[in-house]
């Protein structure tokens, strides 16, 4: 089931399908591994919703939620 | 002895500095965060026959840069001036690493691999293959933990016997393999020079002319710089089948509770506060004893100095131990003891990677304000020093956010104001010494940094509205896991370079100043000193804001450092010509209650020290980074404005 990144629930595990950000943030998001085909996990909120961790191999990252909209996973 | 250069290149985070720190036995600061190091630094050390000189350059994700700090990195490894690249990896992350570690070998073959922190992966049960890895990219391989001294003299002994071999070279995606074989035709030079050609519009006009220029601008536009990475990415990939294995890969319980602590809907502002607290509170409760023992056994040496200079004329004697001796060990005593203690303190939390965590909790906040969670990274560096987290505003990705956690630092109490803070706060605000007293302490000053962090998102939001409309800010950020610092070495470290760094500076600065302020209360014209002149010159302006003549005047005098706010405000209010020598808080109180200073008064100093114009040497830096006098301007301006009104707004309301 394909659903957006931001919609993830907590610890919950997808396969990344798809990023549509520019360009910047793509590039950032690549350096951390993000990329089709990577399994991501939802790791922690923060308390106001926004940004939100998560893991792609070993690493943990911030993303906000506008941003974590335009990934697409599959679940 | 053969010389030879070397330089370390590298993610962000991934213990680039403790590896040059432990080879040079320098001291450059580490932290767990990304950004730490923002400019290179070299040293050098001798390894039996070969003194290695060696660049520690800022940590980057890769030579294909996008800001400003990853440009160092880039144009260093492109300029092959060293004999050696060391990439240094992380174990527990090995991927990420990797893309970085083929970019380096498409310039150059004389890389040696650095795989760090191998003892984070085994605790997190991240198996590495080290063989295997070996193997498959062919060059010398080290596997190592600084931080417990494992591999090092392996790496040193890799580094003297390394051999340049001819290394396989990387196989691109189709179409940047097309680029490469028709560059490759007319320029003999390695894949990832002609790479960068593509994404670095300024080494290009560095190297060609424009005729040359034009007849591969078609790539420029064909290939993008995305491209390349995911070329390298796919590479590495495959390389790395079967390298890794994460199955039973298990979080830390630490890192567990502490992001539940730290993000749990109840318990996170609890958490940040206390943070902040505690330090504040460790700070106040165990200075106040070396301060006033420093104090006396400084006065009492007084007379011993001025029988000691006695044979030189009155003239000389009386400014340089008045003058000089006094503003100098007043600074000193006050100073040292919160320094000793905060910055050993604050070290810790950095290096543990509590930093991060602050970021991402303040991130929706500052995005409101039109920035990032990453100022609050700039803020803290500023608690320690106003310059330094000026300086640190270099990590924030893009100019408006950078320009506006530049603006906004100096709404973060640096180490020169806050122990004075700290003693006003100590004279007027509480008046029992006990524990319960140093407790009430901490909590006005943690209340007056809430009124400097709230100032910084009232000013940050203006300024993006007026300034800075269009652009928009961004904010992704690795969280690493929490690393137990080594505590002692990190204590150490702390002591010796940043607070006998900013000791060293109070010193040079107060004993001149010491000096001038002597004179300033000596030379009389017309039957009133200099310093009565100016004090009076500024009194209807000051009597306007609620405060006096004097205590403006000490603020201008603590431009060029405000370690001397208090010393000079004494000579002001004494009027002797010297400072009076006090050997207590008390005493001090008296001196200002005498000159009606009363609760008000204190707090309208609390927030003229939290707001007024930044130090000469900080105006410096912004000057250098913005490269904007209308930046340095505002700079100047904003902090004062707001400081003046606030003390004309409470003068207005409580008389």
């Amino acid at each position: 089931m394909l659903k957006k990144c931001s919609n993830l629930k907590l610890l919950e595990k997808a396969i990344i399908k798809n990023v549509e950000l520019e360009e910047k943030k793509k590039f950032k998001l690549f350096h951390l591994g993000v990329l089709p085909g990577k399994e991501i996990l939802c790791k922690f909120k923060s308390p106001f919703g926004s940004p939100i961790a998560y893991q792609v191999d070993g690493c943990v990252f911030a993303l906000r939620r506008d941003d974590a909209q335009n990934i697409e996973v599959e679940v | 002895m053969k010389e030879r250069k070397a330089c370390f290149v590298g993610n962000p985070n991934v213990g680039k500095s403790s590896l040059f720190n432990c080879l040079t036995h320098r001291s450059e600061h580490t932290g767990n965060w990304t950004g730490k190091t923002v400019a290179s630094s070299s040293g050098e050390f001798v390894y039996k026959d070969t003194l290695w000189k060696v660049v520690d350059l800022p940590g980057t994700y890769s030579l294909h840069y996008e800001s400003e700090e990853e440009k160092v990195a880039s144009r260093y490894v492109l300029e092959r001036d060293y004999d050696l690249a060391i990439v240094v990896a992380d174990a527990s992350n090995l991927e990420k690493s990797m893309t970085l570690l083929f970019e380096v070998l498409d310039i150059t073959n004389r890389v040696i691999l650095c795989v760090n922190l191998i003892d984070e992966a085994r605790k997190m049960k991240i198996s590495i293959h080290e063989e295997l890895l070996k193997q498959r990219i062919d060059i010398p391989v080290v596997f190592m933990s600084v931080k417990n001294g494992v591999g090092v003299v392996e790496l040193c002994e890799e580094m003297n016997h390394f051999q340049e071999n001819e290394v396989p070279k990387i196989v691109h995606d189709s179409k940047i393999k097309h680029y490469l074989e028709w560059m490759q035709k007319k320029y003999s030079e390695s894949q990832g020079v002609l790479l960068h050609y593509l994404t670095d519009e300024d080494f290009c006009v560095e190297c060609f002319s424009s005729k040359d220029l034009s007849s591969f601008r078609f790539y420029k536009h064909y290939i993008t710089r995305y491209e390349i990475i995911s070329s390298y990415y796919h590479y590495v990939s495959n390389l790395l089948q079967g390298v890794i294995d994460r199955k039973n890969m298990k979080e830390k319980k630490e890192d567990f509770l502490l992001n539940k602590l730290f993000t749990n809907r109840f318990t996170w502002f609890f958490m940040l506060v206390l943070l902040l607290f505690v330090i504040l509170w460790l700070t106040i409760f165990f200075s106040n004893i070396p301060s006033n023992f420093l104090m006396n056994f400084f006065s009492s040496l007084e007379p011993f100095l001025y029988q000691f200079l006695s044979f030189l004329p009155d003239t000389i004697v009386d400014p340089l131990v008045f003058g000089g001796y006094r503003t100098l060990y007043s600074v000193v005593s006050v100073m040292t003891p919160p320094m000793l203690i905060f910055f050993p303190l604050f070290s810790l939390l950095e290096d543990y990677g509590v930093l991060p965590r602050v970021a991402f909790l303040l991130d929706k906040p500052f995005s409101r304000c039109g920035s990032c969670g990453k100022q609050s990274l700039t803020m803290c560096m500023g608690l320690g020093c106003n310059a330094v987290g000026v300086t640190g505003a270099r990590i924030m990705e893009n100019k408006k956010m950078r320009i506006l956690s530049i603006l906004t630092n100096v709404f973060m109490p640096c180490n020169g104001r806050f122990p004075a803070m700290i003693v006003m706060i100590e004279m007027f605000f509480v008046s029992d010494r006990s524990l319960v007293g140093s407790i009430y302490a901490a909590v006005i000053l943690c209340g007056i940094i809430m009124l400097g962090i709230f100032i910084t998102f009232l000013v940050t939001k203006l300024l993006n509205h007026f300034l800075f409309k269009e652009e928009k800010a961004m904010f992704i950020m690795e969280l690493p896991t929490f690393r137990k610092p080594k505590i002692l070495t990190t204590i150490v470290h702390a002591i010796k370079d940043k607070a006998i760094d900013v000791l060293k500076r109070a010193v040079m600065i107060s004993f001149p100043a010491g000096l001038i302020l002597f004179f300033a209360a000596n030379i009389f014209v017309s039957g009133t000193s200099i310093f009565g002149w100016l004090v009076s010159f500024l009194n209807p302006f000051g009597q306007l804001l609620g405060v006096d003549g004097v205590i403006l005047l000490s603020f201008l005098f603590g431009l060029p450092a405000n370690e001397i706010v208090i010393p000079v405000m004494l000579l002001g209010y004494l009027n002797s010509g010297s400072l009076v020598s006090y050997d207590s808080v008390d005493a001090l109180k008296n001196i200002l209650v005498l000159q009606g200073w009363d609760i008000l008064v204190a707090l309208k100093f609390l927030i003229l020290s939290l707001c007024h114009f930044p130090c000469a040497t900080t105006l410096m830096t912004i000057k250098k980074e913005t490269n904007s006098s209308f930046y340095t301007i505002l700079a100047f301006l904003i902090p004062t404005v707001i400081g003046f009104g606030l003390c004309f707004i409470i003068t207005l309301i409580f008389g």
